[in-house]
């Protein structure tokens, strides 16, 4: 019986490897071809798709640069030692940013050379040409940490030392102050900010000065 | 040639036959017939809370971690409907941390996995944005970013 079984058992195992292997085999065989024909086609089609993609791509920036011309609807710009051509349409938000933060709407008329301005829009890749979305005019703008060192209540100015350097500050109506209570911010006035207080401030600098400035935005700790 | 050894003949020729079909056009029937496996899908909510689990394992490491925006980065551009940014960075577990954009001010405690939030809001054009961070020392970040509505 142990004899006949074994036998049942060991001509199973011939024949069923004589099938399977030159089966295996060759199905194998045409897989990884097929495989790898198709890997080359896509990997073909991936490259041409990323070069078409790549030549179209318009990329949306945002810089600073100072107008050197001005002509119907388009200014060139020098950033940073590089020429831009920036063009705007109707929909391009031409607006100032004034010394209190707040926003006026400008026309391209406004516009002047030699006048500093931020660009939001896109960019075609490698062409230096930017469809602007936002043409603005703004003052420069300074963020600050530090400490009260002496405060003018008569001048309304403070000077803040910020890495052992000292910087005089000049308070405005149009200041925004508030200190931090607990979790909240409230509303203060200049009376709020006291010798050995720990600030942050915005703020821009005056002219013909490199260490005073007009605060903007504070936050008294 | 003896009987057993005919059955076994058929039957080893079927299995044989059977196995050869399943490997030539098992793949396509399996393709046809739209079976997929179970996967595990990679998620952004994944990938937060491992990297969450990751934090989580490493907070005794987290004392002296120094302060860190991971977003937005410096020089972001956002030309969006909304006016308001989600600035999410690293500082030292327990430190106090105070936002100041040229709109408005955020604050937050820094959690046991060392990651803070703040919202804050954005001007159009470019933004200055202040991030400091309190607790034993004092440390800022600046960002400047663009902004344009759409």
């Amino acid at each position: 019986m142990l004899r006949t079984s074994l036998r049942y058992l060991l001509l199973t195992i011939v024949f069923f490897g004589l099938f399977i292997v030159p089966s295996a085999y060759v199905s194998a065989r045409e897989a990884t071809d097929s495989a790898t024909k198709q890997e080359k086609i896509e990997l073909i089609k991936g490259k041409v798709a990323s070069k078409v993609a790549e030549l179209t791509k318009a990329i949306t920036v945002g810089m600073e640069g100072t107008i050197e011309r001005i002509e119907e609807g388009i200014l060139t710009l020098d950033v940073n030692g590089k020429q831009k051509t920036v063009n705007t349409d109707d929909e391009t938000v031409i607006s100032k940013q004034n010394k209190d933060l707040s926003i006026n709407k400008l026309k391209f008329d406004n516009l002047e050379e030699n006048d500093e301005v931020v660009v939001i829009g896109e960019e075609q890749i490698g062409t230096d040409i930017i469809n602007a979305k936002l043409v603005a005019t703004a003052p420069k703008i300074i963020a600050f940490v530090g400490e009260v060192k002496e405060v003018d209540s008569r001048k309304f100015t403070f000077i803040l030392v910020e890495s052992e350097e000292e910087y005089t500050f000049d308070f405005e109506k149009y200041t925004d102050s508030v200190g931090l209570s607990g979790n909240e911010f409230k509303e203060v006035g200049f009376s709020k900010i006291e010798e050995g207080a720990k600030v942050q401030l915005i703020a821009s600098p005056q002219k013909n000065s490199e260490t005073r400035f007009t605060a903007l935005r504070i936050i008294a700790l | 040639m003896s009987k057993e050894s005919i059955i076994a003949i058929i039957i080893g020729l079927f299995v044989g036959l059977l196995a050869a079909l399943l490997i030539l056009f098992g793949p396509g029937l399996l393709k046809n017939l739209n079976l997929k496996l179970p996967f595990l899908k990679d998620t952004e909510e994944t990938q937060v809370r491992l990297g969450g689990d990751l934090d989580q394992a490493d907070t005794n490491g987290l004392t002296g971690q120094e302060l860190v925006i991971e977003t937005p980065i410096d020089g972001a551009v956002f030309v969006q409907s909304s006016a308001d940014i989600l600035v999410k960075g690293k500082s030292e577990p327990g430190a106090k941390v105070v936002g100041l954009s040229l709109a408005n001010q955020a604050e937050a405690t820094v959690n046991k996995d060392g990651i803070f939030e703040l919202e804050l809001k954005l001007l159009e054009g470019k933004n200055i944005i202040q991030v400091v961070s309190y607790n034993d020392k004092t440390e800022s970040v600046q960002l400047t970013i663009y902004y344009a509505k759409d």
